[in-house]
């Protein structure tokens, strides 16, 4: 339910744009995780498992990046109102997310 | 429609009944008592309900993104701990820091999709959204991590 004013049609675009620009930061994020994770592993010798753990987190976050602005290119115009995200997408980022912080846990304690 | 075992089921199954029928209790209740799901209904189904408004849709798409962000923050803090700090004088305090992040991490990641789907469903159920665990269990990890950290300081 929702009242339908100019205001908030103008606000359609702006709450599109926002979570746009949240789905950028993150993917930001997964780059510059995967960029230290890079680094460490290059660092004192060849580490496998980092440099496996760094590319694929940033495979994930240029994935969630273009998905959502294809997602939010096709749900966020006039004629279909922005919709809620594809629920594979959010899986696959928080079990990146979760996947990429056991196996390092897993190689601060060895 | 029988089961792989061939049982065909004339009513929903024992959990789904007891979701259907038993008042939400607290403590260690679950979301899907809570919202009392439809027999049949997964969490987070499309199908279920009306869409919502897409403004609160796309508020939490934001709020599941920021949680996201924080557990990458913490896995980058756990690695920095471990291999950019100079040792502490006590043994083990880098890893043990760094230990507490990951730990975080690994359940702010992995609770962070079930927060975002119990609530798309109750928005779309028009419910009351599902308390959350996900605040106090950060702020209470981070205060704890924040504590070791001050006494391996202090130590050093």
């Amino acid at each position: 339910m929702s009242l339908e004013t100019p205001a908030n049609k103008e606000e359609s675009g702006l709450q599109a744009e926002r979570t746009t620009l949240a789905w950028h930061r993150t993917s930001l994020s997964f780059c510059a995780v995967a960029a230290l994770l890079a680094h460490q592993g290059l660092t004192d010798g060849v580490d496998v498992a980092r440099l496996v753990t760094a590319a694929v987190l940033a495979c994930v976050g240029v994935t969630s990046a273009a998905a959502s602005r294809w997602h939010h290119r096709l749900t966020g115009t006039s004629a279909h109102p922005p919709t809620c995200a594809p629920r594979w997408l959010t899986a696959l980022l928080s079990g990146a997310a979760t996947a990429g912080a056991i196996v390092t846990l897993f190689d601060v304690t060895r | 429609m029988p089961d792989p075992e061939g049982r065909v089921r004339s009513q929903p199954c024992r959990r789904t009944r007891t979701a259907m029928t038993s008042p939400p209790t607290h403590g260690r209740a679950r979301i899907r008592d809570r919202i009392h799901l439809p027999a049949g209904v997964r969490p987070g189904d499309r199908q279920t309900g009306n869409e919502p408004d897409y403004r609160f849709t796309l508020a939490n798409e934001r709020t599941f993104l920021a949680w996201i962000r924080t557990s990458l923050a913490l896995i980058a803090a756990g690695v920095a701990v471990r291999q950019l700090v100079p040792p502490f004088r006590i043994p083990g305090g880098r890893t043990a820091l760094a230990i507490l992040c990951l730990v975080l991490a690994i359940a702010l990641g992995a609770s962070c999709f079930f927060r975002w789907s119990a609530v798309q469903l109750a928005m779309r159920l028009a419910k009351p959204l599902p308390p959350s665990r996900l605040v106090p269990s950060l702020a209470a990890g981070v205060t704890v991590t924040a504590c070791v950290a001050l006494v391996l300081l202090i130590t050093t």
